[in-house]
């Protein structure tokens, strides 16, 4: 097993939360696990473990260590599992997130999905029956394995966001999304809004093209072909953060550097409200208005990098 | 994967010699029929009475007559599904009728489906072995898929003197067309004559052999009109009279005249189907879509079982979608509706672009920067190096999907040519089409310009080894990759065969002897061109192509040009093959051992061993630089050490002596930048858009290093591709187009750009900065 620099595991104990989703809630929380399931060949388990620290490093930026439970090799097995689950049910509050991120391989026999860990391997029936007893408003479950695709009709009724890496079971090949999925984290030309924050959907958008990229350049027939289902409105993809680009220490905020961000969180929220009215407007006038608001974003991100001492490059 | 560029090039229809071959028309029955009242409506038809033929057919469909009857006379009314009942109901009535299960099969060879067709000829022979039109049937059908056994059994029925007249003239007919395939001439005659005396006063057994003599004429570039009208005058309404001879132009590359020939047979026989369908081809060759669209539908109206022509017909329609650029562009052909004037680099005389390019829409954007500018050098190239001006504008078509650039170039899918060139059409690959093979596109589109001029230049008076010859040594000599590249599959063939004699080498392209020939008959065609150029001179080979646009032949041509006999040229030919590459090919075991060596060492990770033995393999041919290149595994060893410098320096020397595996060389161009290698890195990047032009990462990377350079337009251009390319990361795309655009000082633009690069990424700090910059110059 490789080494991974985060505690290997917390069985059935919820240590600390942290705000996940970008939606500002003071106390919101997500809890977050990581399994690694079976490799079975060198070639794949070496795949697994790298996608397992790219993806765990990532998160911890984002959830912090304590919040972060990533299970590996004998450690991966079903019961510590659903002991996690157990957790969350006990300890997660009403607006906190879950999110359950699966390494590895899947099968599926045309009746069930199974996610290949030691031991007996996890269900679908496990992964229902796991996020159906946590009480929270997000729950996110990213699977990157072969027939993954499986879930997307069990849970289309849940009120879970499924990232798959098939499209249905039947697409039983090893995958390559995971490995393009775990670079999305790493990688700049991920962030596309390039707030230096990599979101569910950006991840998905990057792995979702460079999959399909890779299966063209080499004349190959796509064997894979990843879905991301949300419910509802679809909001939480673009809300969830996976990573961080840039350093995200806020502790040592000043008044005036807080100000700061409130001014350009408004100015956001003006430009969000303006592309909602685009349809509306003449190309024209929404150029000129939102030219008018990014100068405002600009003079307060000037004064932002002048206070942080950052050149803003 | 595998590098390709090469030698899956053709200079027309060659490869489809048996097929394009197949029936010209209504095929005569050759003694295969016996019934009276059968044969009386046949000799009408084959003596040009088609109207009473036509009647007389209909007169035997009516239930007095035999049910094999009834099914010849309807399909020699052209109703083929239902002979097919008719003759299904005559078979099921006298099963034993070996005779009547040779006619159905020939229906179905007459509908294109042969194994069907030799089932029913396979049973015939089980019923009676004897049956000299199942075997002859048999071998006709063999020969068409290119089966080397069907000759022999042609020859075997021409020597049993047993076997009815008609089976030994269409035996020898079949075998004298095959000589001059070949340009046998002298055993075609030979073929010919004797079918002529087995004739006899039979003159309908002289129709297709005065066809063939007229086809013998074209081959020794005589008139064929003597035996057209001999021909003719047997049956009016023949029209194989001059789609034969119009065959034997096409596959001499003479398009012209085949046109003017299958439009005559057309003329005299409306309902030659085929002749319609090879009539429709060369317009398309010609680069007329409309009257080869008119020639197809006329064909399928009257043969809709031919998948060639449904095949064609998609591919028309899609050939209609194509987006069409001229260039120099705002020359007058390079819109709709633009009125001719003086543009700049335009002939004021012809007043016609220099180049057409038809792209796929999807490509477009991103493949015409780089095929315009490579097409139009590659026209500068050969002007000047042949001192021909075209009188026409070249055409050049790249097809995203293989198949429809094979149907485009022989009519049906399935054969692995990467490149044809019909004159001043040039059809090719688009990289999509080889996805996952490094395939050089750069140097198939300047392979196939090459023959645009040996074609033209010499009137379409050339042997296919020649201008295959210019092709190869022009991508050695100025093509993209300027290296002599054999490979090495050419060499082990080298070992135990020889060259061909420089008379015959046509024959090593069209009718291949052992599994290689063909490519190694490109190598050598290739290396002869490159001998003349060192030993006589380049001007020599100008010399020559001049001498065969006269009409001079090859020994014609060697003697005129090089003072030489054909035997004397092959003997000085090897022995500079010899001094070139005979210490090589000596070798050839010894590096595969040592290739072999360096890779195993390199998968245990052995890197001291692969190391060694790389460099070995290196020094022992170091100009080989395909994709199992041992500079590739020595730089991989290098990594393996963390000796990224050394390993940049080998790849530095795998790509500076043409090596283009695309992986390696883009982080080759990242290192050269690193090392403020500007100028080298922007090298290696553009070689590459050669190989990967659909690339984006390439696209962002060399316009990153042009704008860095102060080279905004050439940024511009490779940031419009990238933009082609539908990015995910559009913010990043616009805002390179917008920093562009900035140092072109199109101000306006450029903050378009950014505003649409910050629409996307509000927080995109590089993309403020910009703006801000922009409207404090505005």
């Amino acid at each position: 097993m490789s080494a991974l620099h985060i505690r290997s595991v917390v069985t059935g104990s919820i240590v600390g939360m942290l705000l996940l989703l970008n939606t500002p809630s003071a106390s919101a929380e997500t809890h977050t696990l990581l399994v690694q399931g079976l490799g079975g060949e060198a070639w794949y388990q070496r795949q697994f473990d790298e996608q397992a620290d790219t993806i765990g490093e990532a998160l911890k930026s984002v959830v912090g260590e304590p919040q972060l439970t990533i299970l590996r090799g004998s450690d991966a097995n079903r019961q510590v599992v659903m002991d996690w689950f157990d957790g969350i049910a006990v300890n997660a509050d009403d607006d906190d997130s879950a999110l359950v991120v699966l390494i590895g391989h899947g099968t599926f026999d045309d009746v069930e999905y199974k996610f290949n860990i030691p031991g007996p391997d996890l269900s679908f029936s496990d992964l229902q029956q796991g996020f159906s007893q946590i009480n929270v408003p997000a729950k996110v479950l990213i699977n990157t394995s072969s027939s993954s695709g499986a879930l997307l009709d069990a849970l289309k009724e849940e009120p879970i966001t499924l990232l798959t890496a098939t499209k249905n079971g039947r697409e039983r090949n090893a995958t390559r999304f995971g490995r393009f999925f775990a670079r999305a984290f790493v990688e700049t030309a991920a962030d596309l809004d390039k707030n230096q924050k990599i979101s569910l959907q950006e991840a998905f958008d990057y792995a979702e093209r460079a999959t399909n990229d890779f299966y063209e350049s080499e004349g190959l027939l796509a064997t894979e072909h990843a879905f991301l289902q949300q419910p509802g409105e679809g909001q939480i993809a673009g809300r969830m953060t996976l990573a961080n680009l840039g350093s995200q220490d806020d502790s040592m905020q000043s008044p005036e550097l807080i100000a700061l961000f409130e001014q350009r969180d408004q100015l956001d929220l003006r430009i969000e409200s303006l592309r909602l009215r685009r349809i509306g407007m003449g190309e024209q006038d929404y150029e000129y208005v939102f030219q008018i608001l990014m100068l405002d974003l600009i003079m307060v991100q000037d004064e932002i990098d002048l206070l942080d001492g950052v050149n803003g490059e | 994967m595998a590098n390709k560029h090469l030698y899956g090039c053709c200079l027309t229809l060659i490869l489809c010699f048996s097929a394009c071959f197949n029936a010209y028309a209504r095929e005569y029955h050759y003694g295969a029929l016996e019934n009276p009242d059968l044969l009386q409506c046949e000799d009408l038809h084959w003596s040009g009475e088609l109207s009473a033929a036509k009647s007389c057919f209909r007169g035997l469909i009516n239930a007095s007559q035999p049910l094999f009857v009834q099914a010849e006379a309807i399909w020699a009314l052209g109703d083929r599904k239902t002979a097919n009942s008719r003759f299904s109901a005559a078979s099921k009535a006298e099963p034993s009728n070996s005779r009547l299960l040779v006619r159905w099969g020939a229906l179905y060879a007459d509908t294109y489906q042969s194994q069907e067709a030799l089932n029913l000829f396979s049973e015939a022979l089980q019923l009676d072995p004897d049956n000299a039109y199942a075997r002859l049937a048999t071998a006709e059908i063999l020969l068409e898929s290119g089966g080397t056994d069907a000759l022999e059994q042609f020859a075997a029925l021409i020597e049993d003197r047993s076997m009815p007249v008609g089976v030994r003239v269409k035996a020898n007919i079949a075998l004298a067309r095959v000589a001059l395939q070949r340009d046998e001439s002298e055993r075609a005659d030979t073929l010919l004559d004797d079918a002529a005396n087995l004739a006899g006063n039979d003159i309908t057994l002289l129709l297709a052999n005065y066809a063939m003599r007229a086809g013998r004429a074209v081959r020794a570039r005589e008139d064929p009109d003597e035996w057209i009208t001999r021909a003719l005058d047997i049956n009016p309404a023949y029209g194989d009279a001059y789609a034969i001879p119009a065959y034997f132009y096409m596959i001499t590359f003479r398009y012209d005249e085949t046109g003017e020939y299958y439009q005559r047979a057309v003329d005299v026989q409306a309902d030659h189907w085929e002749a319609h369908l090879s009539l429709a081809a060369n317009h398309l060759r010609q680069n007329r879509p409309t009257p080869a669209r008119e020639h197809y539908e006329l064909a399928y109206a009257g043969d809709p079982f031919n998948p060639e022509l449904v095949n064609s017909l998609r591919l028309l329609d899609y050939y209609d979608t194509f987006s069409v650029t001229s260039y120099p562009e705002h020359s007058p052909g390079s819109s709709p509706g633009s009125s001719p004037g003086n543009s700049p680099g335009i002939d004021e005389e012809r007043l016609l672009p220099d180049l057409s390019l038809r792209l796929d829409t999807e490509e477009k954007e991103v493949l015409a920067p780089y095929a315009s500018r490579l097409a139009l050098k590659a026209l500068d190239t050969f002007s000047d190096r042949y001192g021909f001006e075209l009188k026409q504008t070249a055409t050049i078509e790249i097809y995203p999907n293989h198949d429809d650039f094979i149907v485009r170039a022989l009519g049906m899918p399935g054969t692995a040519l990467l490149g044809v060139a019909f004159g001043y059409v040039v059809a090719m690959d688009s990289p999509n089409a080889q996805a996952g093979e490094d395939y050089h596109w750069g140097t198939t589109l300047w392979h196939e310009v090459a023959h645009i001029f040996t074609l033209e230049a010499s009137k379409h008076n050339i042997p296919r080894w020649f201008s295959e010859g210019v092709s190869v040594f022009e991508e050695w000599n100025t093509g993209p990759i300027k290296t002599i590249r054999i490979p090495l599959h050419v060499l082990e063939s080298l070992r135990t065969q020889e060259f061909l004699p420089i008379a015959e080498l046509d024959s090593g392209f069209v009718q291949p002897e052992y599994q290689n020939q063909v490519i190694v008959s490109y190598m050598q065609a290739g290396l002869i061109c490159e001998f003349v150029k060192r030993n006589f001179g380049f001007p020599k080979l100008v010399d020559m192509l001049n001498a065969y646009g006269d009409g001079v032949d090859t020994p014609g041509v060697v003697k005129e040009v090089l003072g030489l006999s054909t035997g004397d040229f092959d003997v000085q030919f090897s022995e500079f093959f010899t001094t070139e590459f005979g210490e090589q090919i000596k070798q050839l075991d010894e590096w595969r051992a040592v290739q072999v060596q360096a890779n195993k060492a390199l998968s245990d990770e052995s890197w001291d061993s692969a190391l060694e033995a790389a460099q070995q393999a290196i020094d022992m041919m170091p100009a080989y630089i395909e994709v199992d290149s041992p500079y590739l595994t020595k730089a991989r060893a290098l990594v393996g050490q963390e000796n990224i410098d050394a390993q940049m320096v080998t790849l530095e020397t795998f790509w500076r002596n043409g090596g283009y595996e695309a992986t390696s060389l883009f982080a080759l161009a990242k290192y050269l930048q690193e090392q403020d290698r500007f100028d080298d890195a922007i090298k290696v990047l553009q070689s590459q858009l050669l190989v990967a032009p659909f690339d984006l990462e390439l696209h962002f990377l060399l316009g990153d290093i042009l704008l860095q350079r102060e080279r905004a337009s050439e940024a511009l251009t490779e940031y419009q591709v990238a933009l082609a390319l539908n990015p995910l990361d559009k913010a990043a795309a616009h805002y390179r187009l917008g920093n562009a655009l900035y140092q072109l000082g199109d101000l306006e633009q450029s903050r378009h750009n950014v505003l649409t690069a910050l629409d996307a990424a509000p927080h995109y700090r590089p993309a403020q900065k910009l703006l801000k910059s922009i409207l404090g110059n505005l």
